[in-house]
């Protein structure tokens, strides 16, 4: 392509030379172009997600940041404070007429961002389209199957009829509530049309960045914008945190960045207990992971403390079952698994795996989990614990549509996932019944048994906290018997703020709520 | 000419057919559901066969894609099934940002390529020659996702004074584009080294200095206009490279591009976007190919147009 | 004057580059007294010091131990690629540009589709939606990587068969595919090498950017694309871990760099004029 000659006549070349000062004038346009105005950094909270919200329209808010989302920019019935404990927000008073009926009194102080008062119309209207049949049926549906009917009693006033007791009926209830109008309409696709009745509301919503702005008054605080940029990559969300370009990292999983960041002087630390639980799953269709001694094999062979005190800064506690120990269900006389090379040799030996003589015979796994580089690196520790036993552990990892895929076909042997921000010991149900069988649940590993089936039933519909809690203890040592999980751990919640960032509290399921009472202080806030 | 371009855009047609089919029938048959992404953890069976057929995604594979090219034909990529959003709008928004941060790679590349250039071919065989190809040759060699990270580290870490990443002012598009500019600035000094010492060769070079014109004159009015001939063919084929090939600049930096939207898409198995991602690149591709074609064809009728079948 | 020892030193140079790469790869167990991929978490992220060169990495692995078994990963890697796409893309271009016709037709409509279309974002796609293994990862470069060769070939064959002694043997009445082996295969072969050198450089360059993506294989013992990507998590705590990989690649390009651009200025006659 260089063998062009310089023939050409002199009169071409001008028009070809205009090209140059076009091309510069087109990137100083576009430069301009990209300077945007942003509001003044003394009244601006700013944070970074990983993705952008799917949506703000909160009926169909599954995933994690379009909740988060919702918590600034809408109100619903019920909401959840710092240590995860179920509280009021519109709802003002609860009254269960019988254990299948339910009537919430609704508060007046609630407007929608248009300006009218939130009713119990609007909150009826909602909870229609959740559980009716519209044309795009919504993600919460399946929460709402047992709901009989829904009346308004007076403005003020709605009732809830259910078909069958549910112990867990109220936790349903923390969705975002629209105005009727819009709540019976189908789902809004244009983000700034969400009318919401929650103290923000959103301002701008680009592919890079969402902006929320504050509607409702509140004197304690100085947060009148919350920023919310896009940064798909948790290394950089750090070293902006570093730059003094964000507020706020809450839970990254990279601790290896804040062995040093906590010797920064701009920065500070918050820690809370936390809401989440690690886990190793296996796959109950593999004829080999079929054999519990070979399942407690592997659970006696994981050295969870080591991988602790060293890969997670010790900020994590050993887990015992999925609930965490501030729960109300959880079972105190649970033990935890003891680390004991030995004894996994021996299950292993008893199981037809002999580690040495004639017969020698090495189980082999694979192991697959979301592509984050931590978390393969936890992976590579625990293949490195299993390999010490004599069982090969190879770790494959993947996007997560494919991960999910797989786990969800039960293609993958051994898997680890974590259960975060769950509410209540239904999550039993939702991950070891038999009904749960994906597509319907989160038994993955194709847990089937009917003891399990029938105390996990149990435990749903009863309504009593004694007798109900009692049921729970069972499951959770049957569980533990079982061993259909290694639990691994419960991480630390952990928040890192730029020192002006004064009055924030970590949430213990993770949610960012905190933000609005945040005041800024002039303290150096800068790096450099 | 005018057949060539025609028969251009009537091979466009079955390859991107084509192209597009491939990437279809890899994401089906690909283990990941963009059901799980919509319908999320809690939904039953039955609603999410309703949303599987309300998606028309339960149809056999060859109908689908049989909708989809009537969709293009009538200007509609489709929507995407995760954000319920036009495929369209959704790549619009992007298109600026990575034309934006191609300009400015592009911009930069120019006025540090062409000036080092110019001077190493005056000073041809000096130790400044000498000097200059062996640092292109050293930026030439450096991976982008390598040199990404140092800007960073040096320049926001350690120093503070841009940003890490993102799009927000002027300072922010400084460091992506300085990564993607160091190699093509590399090759544009050998590119205008070349091309300037073969004009300073000619003979009407010979001819205007004999007429007593001056050297600055000589190499404004002469050697510069000669060669911009190469220069700006290289510099379009190096920005058709940039608009598809900074997928990788874009992750380093979280610049809000198409190809941050196609890696995002892909995770996300929102089939829509993916294709429409790749459909629009096969134009451009072949948009760019053809102009730089007629470029040459322009510049030097001699290149026979055969040459592109070769 | 000058600018000819500028070519001499820059062959010798990037000679030596890869020959100590190499040497490096072939000889890794003799270079350092610890076993690849032996992990210890409680030696993590250790600085420099006589025990470990170049400190310990996120997973307590020597970074220097690493760099060398990573070199033979690479290099092994990007050698099979190429081996496979050259002798795949060979085959094709010489048996197309010989014989003509249909299956030449064939061949240039499949190139069109392939060309139709940014190589780098096809691989990405293909590579984001298989496994990661290091199989996949071979096919997907492989799958665009035939092209190159194929073409290269092909215009090499056209004007090869035009040449006398070729026209002298076909006149002789030698069957085709005795002037195939005896007479073309020869000839390509200078040719195959300089393509195999470059094409390594560029093959490592995709790997370590597919890993860098999150899209490669995450095996116990890493590629130095791998070992980027880990380094890169803790760039601003102990940048060494993501220098030092970096700057191995940028080596082995810089010398394959360095070697073609001398030998083409050897070869090419006309180029050489012009310089000097």
């Amino acid at each position: 392509m260089h063998k062009l000659k310089g023939w050409v006549s002199l009169e071409q070349c001008p028009r070809l030379m205009d090209f140059f000062p076009l091309l510069g004038l087109f990137s100083c346009s576009f430069l301009i172009g990209c300077t945007s105005k942003q509001p003044p950094l003394e009244k601006t909270f700013r944070i970074a997600w990983e993705n952008i919200p799917r949506t703000p329209d909160p009926r169909y808010s599954v995933d994690a940041d379009s909740q988060y989302l919702g918590d600034f920019i809408h109100c619903s019935l019920f909401s959840y404070g710092p240590l995860g404990e179920i509280k009021y927000q519109l709802a003002s008073a609860v009254h269960w007429t019988d254990p299948k009926t339910v009537e919430i009194t609704i508060q007046s102080g609630f407007r929608f961002s248009n300006g009218k008062g939130v009713t119990a119309s609007d909150v009826q209207a909602n909870f229609e389209y959740l559980r009716g049949d519209p044309a795009d049926p919504t993600p919460m549906k399946s929460n709402f199957k047992d709901v009989a009917q829904i009346e308004v009693l007076a403005p003020n006033k709605v009732r809830f009829r259910l078909s069958k007791t549910n112990g867990e009926f109220l936790n349903f209830l923390s969705v975002g509530i629209l105005p009727r109008e819009q709540a019976s309409g189908p789902r809004i696709g244009d983000p700034k049309q969400v009318i919401g009745c929650g103290h923000f509301g959103i301002d701008e919503w680009t592919v890079d960045h969402i902006q929320l702005k504050r509607k409702v008054e509140n004197s304690k605080s100085d947060v009148d914008y919350i920023r919310i940029e896009i940064v798909k990559d948790e290394t950089t969300r750090l070293l902006k945190l570093r730059n003094s370009e964000l507020d706020l990292v809450q839970n990254s999983t990279n601790r290896d960045q804040l062995t040093k960041i906590t010797e920064y002087p701009h920065l500070r630390l918050m820690k809370r207990p936390g809401l989440n639980t690690t886990y190793l799953a296996f796959q109950y269709a593999d004829p080999t992971l079929k054999v519990k001694k070979v399942r407690r094999a592997i659970a006696h062979a994981i050295d969870r403390q080591k991988i602790i005190d060293h890969l997670l800064q010790s900020w994590a506690i050993p887990a015992a079952t999925i609930l965490t120990p501030t729960d109300l269900y959880y079972n105190k006389t649970l033990k935890q698994v003891e680390f004991n090379p030995a004894i996994s040799k021996k299950l292993l030996d008893e199981a037809g795996f002999p580690m040495r003589g004639q017969n020698k015979k090495e189980p082999r796994f694979s192991l697959k989990l979301k592509t984050t580089a931590p978390r393969i690196l936890l992976a590579h520790a625990i293949a490195d614990d299993l390999s010490k036993v004599g069982i090969a552990l190879e770790v494959e990892s993947s996007d997560w549509g494919k991960f999910k895929g797989d786990v969800d076909q039960g293609s993958a042997q051994l898997w680890t996932l974590n259960w975060i921000g769950f509410r209540g010991p239904d999550i039993y149900r939702f991950a070891f019944s038999t009904d749960s069988t994906p597509p319907n649940g989160a038994n993955r590993g194709r847990v089937s048994n009917s003891k399990l089936d029938t105390l996990l039933d149990q435990g749903h519909q009863e309504v009593d906290f004694q007798k109900r809690k009692a049921i729970y203890d069972q499951i959770q040592e049957f569980v533990q018997e079982e061993v259909p999980y290694v639990f691994l751990w419960h991480e630390e919640q952990y928040a890192i703020l730029n020192k002006r960032v004064k009055n924030y509290e970590p949430y213990v399921d993770g949610r960012l709520i905190s933000i609005e009472n945040v005041k800024f202080s002039s303290e150096e806030s800068s790096n450099h | 000419m005018g057949t060539y371009i025609l028969r251009r855009f009537l091979y466009f047609f079955p390859i991107s057919f084509a192209v597009v089919f491939l990437v279809g029938i890899m994401i089906h048959i690909v283990p990941g559901d963009p059901i799980e992404q919509i319908a999320g953890d809690f939904s039953s069976k039955n609603d999410r066969i309703a949303i599987r057929q309300k998606l028309g995604l339960d149809q056999p594979l060859h109908l689908q894609i049989l909708r989809y090219y009537t969709g293009i034909l009538q200007g509609d990529l489709g929507k995407s099934l995760v954000v319920n959003r036009p495929v369209v709008d959704m790549i619009a928004e992007r298109v600026i940002p990575t034309l934006e941060l191609a300009l400015s790679s592009i911009f930069l590349a120019c006025i540090i390529g062409i000036p080092l250039g110019a001077l190493s071919a005056v000073f041809n065989r000096s130790f400044f020659d000498l000097f200059l190809m062996s640092t292109s040759l050293i930026a030439g060699s450096m991976p982008s996702f390598w040199l990404g990270p140092l800007l960073i580290l040096f320049f926001s870490v350690h120093l503070g004074w841009l940003p890490v990443s993102g799009r927000s002012g002027f300072t922010s598009i400084l460091l992506p584009s300085l990564a993607l500019s160091t190699s093509i600035a590399a090759v544009l000094i050998r590119v205008t080294k070349t091309s300037f010492l073969e004009q300073i060769r000619q003979n009407y070079v010979r001819t205007a200095r004999s007429k007593g014109l001056g050297e600055f004159r000589v190499f404004i009015k002469h050697i510069l206009k000669n060669s911009a001939l190469s220069i700006v063919t290289v510099v379009g084929l190096q920005f058709g490279a940039l608009v598809t090939g900074a997928i990788i600049t874009e992750k380093v930096f979280d610049w809000p591009g198409i190809g941050t939207l196609i890696a995002v898409s892909i995770e996300r198995r929102d089939y829509p976007v993916v294709q429409g991602c790749v459909f629009l690149f096969a134009l451009a591709f072949l948009v760019t190919n053809l102009i730089t074609d007629v470029l040459y064809f322009t510049i030097d009728p001699r290149i026979r147009i055969n040459r592109v079948d070769k | 004057m000058k600018l000819e020892k500028f070519k001499n030193i820059r062959l010798m140079i990037g000679l030596t580059l890869l020959l100590m790469i190499v040497s490096g790869a072939l000889f890794a167990s003799l270079a350092t007294p610890y076993l690849p991929g032996k992990m210890d978490i409680s030696q993590r992220l250790l600085s420099p010091s006589p025990e470990h060169w170049l400190g310990t990495d996120l997973k307590g692995i020597d970074v220097w131990t690493s760099l060398l078994y990573g070199a033979r990963m690479s290099l092994g890697i990007s050698f099979l690629t190429v081996l496979i796409t050259t002798t795949l893309g060979g085959w094709v271009g010489l048996f197309s540009g010989y014989f003509g016709g249909w299956p030449e037709q064939l061949m240039m409509r499949l190139i069109d589709i392939f060309m139709a279309f940014p190589g780098m974002i096809l691989t990405l796609t293909v590579a984001a939606l298989l496994p990661p293994t290091y199989f996949s990862l071979i096919f997907t470069i492989s799958l665009t990587g035939w092209i190159g060769p194929a073409r290269l070939v092909r215009g090499e064959v056209l004007s090869l068969k035009e040449r006398d002694y070729i026209l002298a043997a076909k006149a002789l009445g030698n069957p085709p595919l005795r002037i195939l082996f005896r007479h073309l295969c020869p000839a390509l072969f200078p040719l195959l090498m300089t393509q195999i050198t470059t094409s390594i450089a560029a093959v490592i360059l995709v790997e370590s950017g597919l890993s860098f993506l999150g899209l490669g294989p995450h095996g116990m013992v890493p590629t130095w694309g791998q070992l980027l990507s880990e380094g890169r998590t803790v760039i601003a705590e102990s940048p060494v871990l993501a220098i030092a990989p970096g700057m191995s690649i940028f080596i082995v390009i810089l010398s394959v760099n360095l070697i073609t651009d001398a030998l083409r200025d050897q070869f090419d006659p006309l180029r050489k004029r012009r310089l000097s």
